[in-house]
């Protein structure tokens, strides 16, 4: 039965969207050589699945305490993504700053700067509901 | 069913705190990843001493020579003072219009005499404008009066600032002077926007004009060849290094307004100023390179005469700087392939020069027009078109410099011994003039350029510096004889081709003294009978050269510590790799072998493979499988500590250092490898916090109690914590000083700086060449000069060296540009390489023995400096006999990590380890028992490095270092589980409000 969407549904699109601009961002901006770790679109990946699965099984069968759990699970997926960007270009950011190539840092600073803004509007989803009703078996 | 508010709330706060419990995390991993550094920032330690003894024994080994901060500060800024009043080299003086007399009513003209070169503008050198000392400040302080109201004028223009860019960090907009000279613009204000009341003011402050030119620039910006666009304050015909327009302007109105124009060219890329030599208006040229935080007082001193100059160039000044062979290949040079990618594998440059860098190429082509052979007096290469003439090629030649007073020298003796390599030249030094000066005594040799040498394609300087010593201040009438000791190291020629070793011809050697190399040059000249008859550009003085006779070409196969020398870097030349490429400069015809440009090579199939290194990748390196990991001990329970082996810490090869070897992990040699500063519990060894230079260490004085030498945060004042000491003047103006003793005084100068900064090392000075005047980092380095620059640094060394201070003499080699210096291919000759770009350093590491160096980011030939294990291990451990270890310069992709510690690299320049860990941890040692020998050795230069530097202050014999954890990784724990605690909390709370949820829906 198709459930009528709440304003959380729409903010954890948001947090995909922005998810998905951050890795494409870095992906078309970054130079030779500075592709982000493969670890970090691994737990991309894994997050964004499990948001589709949340926002499909929200849409179809109403929200309930297993699709909450596995929106947390997608916010820590999101954070640790984060993390491990900023761990696998900190060489590059050093050198960077040592050679003083400033152009070199925009891709990563506007990767990091998405993924954040990911994660902030995740966290503020947890905070609403998004279906209008809410099952009792999911 | 509805979902409770509660709910709701648990929910989100579950959310957002499991959320932040990953980041933090996250942030704790890289932060302890990043100890190193951010304890650097911090003011903290992973680690602590423990000590058992009751702390009666006096553990500093080194001493500072001032127990304040503040008598440290009042003696380096004295020194500075001095280095800048001893480096400045007068040029021209007509009329004796300076020195100006006290009292003097003096106009400063240009916005450089506001912002002016007191340091470079990058690299180590993160130098604070504002707290440098004015020139007009410094006058003033000498008696000098200053025009106020031009004065006022450019310091109101010299402080607006406008928008150059965007902080592509913060997204905030970058602001930077509006009026001041950068690496890519210059920015002299128009004399058109001169104050109304200007020229009445010029005719008050009457006495002279100081017209000051400037140029800056640093690491990672060469200056263009290019012409300079009017949009970046040039006129679309003239590079950056010649004079612009309003620059012209400001010395026409000068001229117009003042009889006394007094010229200071204030930068470390000579700027060509023929036009003011030739100039009958302009009465005085002053150069000096960045002058440091105080120098201008050394300026002002010699401009009031406190002080006769007595500085010699340490760089010819050309009238066209981009006519230099050596600048048609510089720059931008890129292989024609697509099989490379990335620039750090696609750029190279041909050194076609060869031996003939800087004065070397003028002088040496003006002995031959002369003599005429060789086809010196071709058009190829001249400046004019014409045929090839010195003086319209030379505006100030190398070493040339004027004084207050009048010397005449005498060269009394020379002796010379080949069975010890070395010699003695002995000059007489007469002030036969009015005031009080110093000289600086320069000795050249010529080295006779026979048929053998052009058979087997070895080069010879017609004349080459060889040594030099200054006197001390000789009053009217005084004399002081000074002996110059002379290194037939830096005679002997590499015969690359044949002998395939350093050789001594056989023939007549002259010895000469003279003021700069084209008046030695001219006495050897006059010592073979030539006259200006014979196009002598002046008559020499035939009794400045004496003869020295070998009689039969003579080998010298061996280096000082015995090993064999002979060739290692044939395959730096292009030609090994595309034969008859390169035609390389010859002396035998200048114009069929003056050089081209070598543009869009095509690298063979062979050079890509070369090129395409990585951190796993090298194709050069293969594992010697003969090698095992028998009598490899680790982890053995010696219970030695690095401080029992005190005693023997200069015996680098005593076998008590096998036993504190033995006693370390695998993880701890690979930890000393890829860990800037390491520090290893199992032998007590402590960090060695070192930091950039080459200017000074890149440092303020610790406030940290527990070192011997600090300053009290509470009690210090502002100006003392703010205090930074990378404030020396440039490596060009100290290297200008000529003098040992300030050399010396300086490196000195240094360690103190070390003691009270809480720093065991610096990266500098810097050892490579001016290849040509565009370079970024000149003001860096010393000279275009490989002798001046080895014996300049060797001093420095050796100085900070006794004070406990490690000195990277950097970059090991062949950083002479920047652009495209990241991986950049080198092309040379070994005859070249051994007398220019790695002379520059042999004596500096052969006689100053710093604790460590820097390797470069340039590639020898194809191979990565830190992987060239011809270089590293060969010449420079082998041949050249030093202990210290090497670091790479800033860690890079292309620089392969495996190959790169077998080759001789000991440590990594990153802060980060992520990159070496997978090539660097025990499996991979115990794969490769070649690679874990390696890694023994290189933490034993690691702890042979530490134990010789003031790092070891405050630790005796029974100190052991044990780890620990610094209040910020506490408080990123303690933020971990607390954030931990509570996400798990709320989930509890949310999953039996959910519950409760439930149960009120289905009772509803």
């Amino acid at each position: 039965m198709k459930q009528q969407k709440a304003i959380g549904f729409y903010f954890n699109i948001i947090a995909a969207i922005l998810a998905v601009a951050a890795l494409v961002a870095y992906a078309v901006m970054a130079q030779d050589g500075q592709s982000a770790p493969a670890s970090v679109y691994v737990v991309s990946l894994v997050a964004l699945v499990l948001q589709v699965v949340t926002l499909v099984g929200a849409s179809t069968k109403g929200e309930g305490q297993v699709l909450d759990l596995l929106n947390i699970v997608t916010a820590v997926l999101y954070a640790v993504a984060l993390v491990l960007l900023a761990q696998g270009r900190m060489a590059v950011v050093v050198n960077v700053f040592a050679n003083h190539v400033g152009t070199v840092g925009t891709p990563l600073i506007a990767a990091l700067g998405l993924f954040a803004a990911a994660i902030l509007v995740k966290m503020i989803s947890g905070f609403m509901a998004m279906t209008k009703n809410r099952p009792e078996t999911l | 069913m509805k979902l409770s508010r509660k709910s709701k709330v648990f929910r989100g706060l579950t959310q957002t705190l499991a959320a932040l419990t990953a980041l933090c995390i996250g942030v704790t991993a890289i932060a302890s990843e990043w100890a190193s550094k951010v304890n650097d920032v911090l003011g903290t330690q992973s680690y602590q001493f423990v000590t058992s003894e009751d702390g009666s024994t006096d553990t500093t080994y080194f001493k500072s020579d001032y127990s304040t901060a503040e008598e440290l500060v009042e003696a380096r800024e004295a020194l500075i003072r001095q280095t800048v009043a001893e480096g400045a080299v007068l040029l021209k003086n007509e009329n004796d219009s300076l020195p100006l007399e006290t009292g003097s009513k003096v106009t400063l003209l240009g916005i450089s005499s506001v912002h002016s070169c007191f340091s470079a503008t990058s690299g180590g050198a993160s130098f604070d404008e504002s707290l440098a000392t004015k020139l007009s400040t410094a006058c003033e302080s000498v008696g000098l009066e200053i025009n106020p109201v031009m004065n006022d004028f450019y310091e109101e223009l010299g402080a607006e600032q406008s928008e150059v860019g965007v902080n592509a960090w913060t997204g905030e907009a970058q602001y930077a002077f509006t009026w001041q000279n950068r690496a890519d613009s210059l920015a002299e204000i128009p004399v058109d926007m001169y104050p109304a009341e200007a020229e009445e003011s010029y005719a008050e402050y009457n006495d002279a004009a100081i017209v000051v030119i400037a140029r800056m620039t640093g690491e990672g910006s060469d200056f263009s060849m290019e012409p300079l666009s009017t949009e970046n304050g040039g006129d679309g015909e003239h590079n950056i290094l010649q004079l612009s327009a309003d620059e012209r302007a400001v010395i026409e109105e000068a001229k117009a307004n003042f009889d006394n124009v007094i010229v200071f060219v204030n930068t470390d890329n000579m700027v060509e100023i023929e036009e003011l030599k030739n100039d009958p208006q302009i009465s005085a040229i002053l150069w000096c390179g960045a002058v440091g935080n105080v120098g201008m007082y050394g300026i002002a001193d010699i401009l009031c005469g406190n002080v006769s100059p007595s500085g010699r160039l340490a760089d010819t000044i050309t009238v066209s700087n981009t006519n230099n062979p050596a600048a048609i290949n510089t720059g931008t040079f890129t292989f024609d392939s697509t099989q490379l990618e990335g620039d750090t594998y696609t750029h190279y440059v041909v050194y076609a020069e060869g031996l003939y860098v800087g004065y070397k190429y003028y002088e040496t082509r003006y002995e031959d027009m002369v003599l005429g052979q060789g086809n010196a007096a071709s058009a190829t290469g001249s400046t004019t078109g014409e045929a090839w003439d010195y003086e319209e090629e030379v505006t100030y030649g190398f070493g040339e410099g004027l004084s207050y007073t009048i010397f005449e020298t005498t060269l009394d003796e020379v002796t010379m011994d080949v069975d010890s390599r070395t010699g003695v030249a002995t000059v007489t030094v007469t002030n036969t003039g009015a005031v009080a000066g110093k000289y600086p005594v320069q000795i050249y040799a010529q080295s006779p350029y026979t048929e053998y040498d052009q058979t087997n394609l070895v080069e010879k300087s017609s004349v080459q510096l060889l040594g030099y010593g200054k006197t001390d201040t000789l009053e009217p009438g005084a004399s002081q004889t000074v002996e110059v000791s002379l290194n037939l190291r830096y005679l002997a020629s590499y015969d690359y081709t044949n002998a395939k070793t350093y050789i001594l011809d056989a023939g007549t050697y002259y010895i000469a003294t003279g003021n700069g190399a084209h008046e030695a040059l001219n006495n050897i000249l006059a010592a073979k009978g030539k006259t200006v008859a014979d196009g002598m550009t002046a008559d020499g003085d035939a009794s400045q050269a004496k003869e020295w006779v070998v009689d039969a070409l003579t080998t010298i196969p061996e280096s000082e510590t015995g090993y064999e020398v002979t060739n290692q870097l044939d395959d730096c030349d292009l030609n090994y790799w595309l034969p008859g490429t390169v035609t390389y400069l010859s002396r035998s015809d200048w114009d069929a072998t003056f050089p081209q440009a070598y543009t869009d090579i095509v690298p063979s199939d062979e050079m890509v493979a070369r090129l395409n290194t990585d951190s796993g990748t090298d194709v050069s390196y293969v594992q010697d499988t003969s090698i095992t990991l028998e009598g490899l001990t680790t982890e053995a329970d010696t219970g030695y500590t690095l401080m029992m082996l005190w005693d023997v810490r200069d015996d680098y090869d005593n076998e008590m250092w096998d036993l504190l070897l033995d006693q370390m992990s695998y993880e701890d040699y690979c930890y000393c490898i890829y860990t800037l500063y390491p520090s290893v519990s199992s032998i007590g060894m402590p960090s060695n916090n070192n930091t950039d230079g080459p200017n000074g260490l890149n440092a303020g004085f610790t406030t940290d109690s527990t070192n011997e030498y600090y300053i009290d945060a509470e009690t210090a004042s502002e100006e003392l914590l703010a205090y930074r000491c990378n404030t020396y003047p440039s490596g060009t103006t100290r290297t200008a000083t000529y003098s040992h003793e300030i050399a010396s005084a300086t490196g000195r100068m240094m360690g103190n700086d070390g003691l009270w900064t809480d720093k065991g090392g610096q990266t500098g000075p810097g050892g490579n060449l001016h290849r040509t005047a565009f370079g970024g980092r000149n003001n860096e380095y010393c000279s275009e000069d490989s002798v001046l620059t080895t014996l300049h640094c060797a001093d420095e060394i050796a100085t900070m060296t006794e004070m406990g201070l490690g000195s990277a003499c950097k970059h090991m080699a062949f950083n002479d540009q920047e652009t495209y210096r990241q991986g950049l291919a080198c092309f040379f000759n070994e005859q070249a390489a051994r007398e220019n770009n790695l002379r520059a350093f042999e004596g500096a590491y052969v006689d100053g023995k710093p604790l460590y160096g820097m390797s470069s980011f340039s590639r020898f030939g194809l191979e990565p400096s830190s992987s060239y294990a011809s270089f590293l291990t060969t010449i420079l451990r082998d041949e050249w006999g030093w202990n210290g270890f090497v670091m790479t310069d800033m860690a890079h992709d292309y620089m392969p990590v495996v190959a790169s510690v077998i080759a001789g690299t000991d440590q990594w320049c990153a802060f980060s380890n992520e990159r070496y860990l997978p090539y660097l941890n025990e499996a991979e040692l115990e794969a490769n028992p070649e690679l874990a020998w390696a890694c023994r050795e290189a933490a034993h230069r690691v702890m042979y490095m530490t134990l010789n530097s003031n790092a070891v202050n405050g630790l005796d014999s029974s100190m052991e270092v044990v780890s620990a954890t610094p209040w910020w990784q506490q408080a990123l724990y303690g933020v971990d589980i607390a954030l931990g605690v509570l996400a798990a909390a709320c989930l509890i709370l949310y999953i039996r409000s959910g519950r409760k949820d439930k149960k009120t829906s289905s009772a509803q």
